[in-house]
C-alpha cells in the first residue's frame, strides 16, 4: 500500500511493533529442547494478547502462526516436532494482521555455542538487509536496494538467493508492487513512491543462490544446502529516507 | 515472508541457451552432411551397377 495520512502510519506502527516486540521475544525464548511448536506457540501467545492475527494462516492457511526454519531448512518452515539443539541455525518471520493492516519482520539466530562461521554469516545478513534499506528514500529506483546488497554480498563473498523477494504490505501480506529483488537486477527500474510500504528481506548464503522445494508443500531449503540466514523489516519511504515499522 | 520470485534468466542462462543453439547446429550439420553422403553413395553405387549390369559385368565382381 501507499499510506498518504497520519492514521495509516499510526495503525502500521502498531502492527509494526507488535511483530518486532513477538520476533524479540521468540529469539530471547530460543533454547535447546524446545520444539518448534513450541516456540510457535509463544509467538502465538504475543499476538493474540495484542489482539492481532497471523498472517500467513489468515492468508494462506499456513499450518502455523508463524514461519520456523531450522537449517538446512531457510524459510517458511512450519512449527512442529523438531526439537531444536545446541549450535542450531534458526529463522524466524513474524508477520501479523490487525485493524486491516499487516507487518512483516523476519531474523535469523544462532543457538549457543555458535559456530564462528555461523556467527559471521548472521551478522553479516543484518549488515546486506541495511545495504539495502539505507538505498531508500522516495523517487529512488527500487533496482538500487537489490544492487546495494548485490555489492555488499560480492564484496564479502556471499551469494544471495535469487528467488525469495521482498514484497509490497500494509492492507494484505503480499501486495503491490509485487516482488522487490534483492540482489541486483538490472531490468528492475520502477521507481519507489512516497509513502510505499514494503519489506526488505535479503537470502544470504554462503553458497546457494536458489530455494528448494523441503519436505513438504511449506518448507524451503538453499539448493547446495549451505548455510543462509534472512533479515527483514518493514518500512514506508519518505522523501528523505524511510521509516522503518518492526524496528523493536 | 517472502513470495517466491519466478527465477532470474540473467545473462548466463541467454549463453547457456545460444552454445546449446551452436552445438545443435553442428551435430544436425554433420548428420545432414552424413545423410546426404550416404544418399550420394547410394545413387553412385546404383548408378555403377547399372552401367556395370548394361555392360554385363555384375557388379559382384568388385565386391
Amino acid at each position: 500500500m501507499t499510506i498518504d495520512n497520519e492514521n495509516d502510519l499510526e495503525a502500521l506502527k502498531r502492527i509494526g511493533a507488535i511483530v518486532a516486540r513477538t520476533l524479540q521475544a521468540m529469539g530471547k525464548a530460543l533454547e535447546p529442547g524446545m520444539t518448534t511448536r513450541e516456540l510457535d506457540a509463544i509467538g502465538a501467545k504475543l499476538l493474540e494478547a495484542e489482539g492481532a492475527r497471523s498472517a500467513p494462516a489468515v492468508t494462506y492457511n499456513f499450518p502455523g502462526q508463524t514461519c520456523i526454519s531450522v537449517f538446512p531448512d531457510i524459510a517458511h518452515g512450519i512449527p512442529g516436532d523438531r526439537v531444536l539443539k545446541a549450535g542450531d541455525l534458526v529463522n524466524i518471520d513474524v508477520s501479523a494482521e490487525k485493524d486491516g493492516y499487516f507487518a512483516d519482520t523476519g531474523s535469523s539466530f544462532v543457538m549457543p555455542p555458535e559456530a564462528p562461521k555461523l556467527a559471521r554469516l548472521a551478522r553479516d545478513g543484518k549488515r546486506a538487509m541495511w545495504a539495502g534499506v539505507n538505498t531508500v528514500r522516495a523517487g529512488a529506483k527500487l533496482g538500487d536496494i537489490g544492487r546495494a546488497v548485490q555489492r555488499f554480498a560480492d564484496q564479502n563473498g556471499y551469494t544471495l538467493i535469487r528467488n525469495l523477494a521482498s514484497h509490497g504490505v500494509g492492507r494484505g501480506l503480499h501486495e503491490e508492487p509485487g516482488a522487490i529483488p534483492t540482489w541486483d537486477e538490472p531490468g528492475e527500474r520502477r521507481r519507489i513512491g512516497e509513502g510505499l510500504v514494503f519489506t526488505i528481506e535479503p537470502f544470504l548464503s554462503m553458497g546457494s543462490e536458489w530455494a528448494v522445494e523441503g519436505g513438504d508443500e511449506w518448507t524451503l531449503r538453499a539448493d547446495t544446502g549451505a548455510p543462509t540466514v534472512q533479515f527483514e523489516h518493514t518500512l514506508v519511504a519518505t522523501k528523505r529516507g524511510y521509516i522503518v515499522l518492526t524496528a523493536a | 515472508m517472502s513470495p517466491r520470485a519466478p527465477p532470474h534468466r540473467g545473462w548466463r542462462f541467454i549463453a547457456m541457451i545460444a552454445i546449446v543453439v551452436f552445438v545443435s547446429m553442428l551435430l544436425l550439420q554433420e548428420a545432414l552432411a552424413r545423410a546426404l553422403a550416404g544418399w550420394l553413395a547410394g545413387v553412385w553405387v546404383t548408378t555403377i551397377d547399372l552401367l556395370l549390369r548394361i555392360l554385363g559385368a555384375p557388379l559382384g565382381v568388385f565386391a
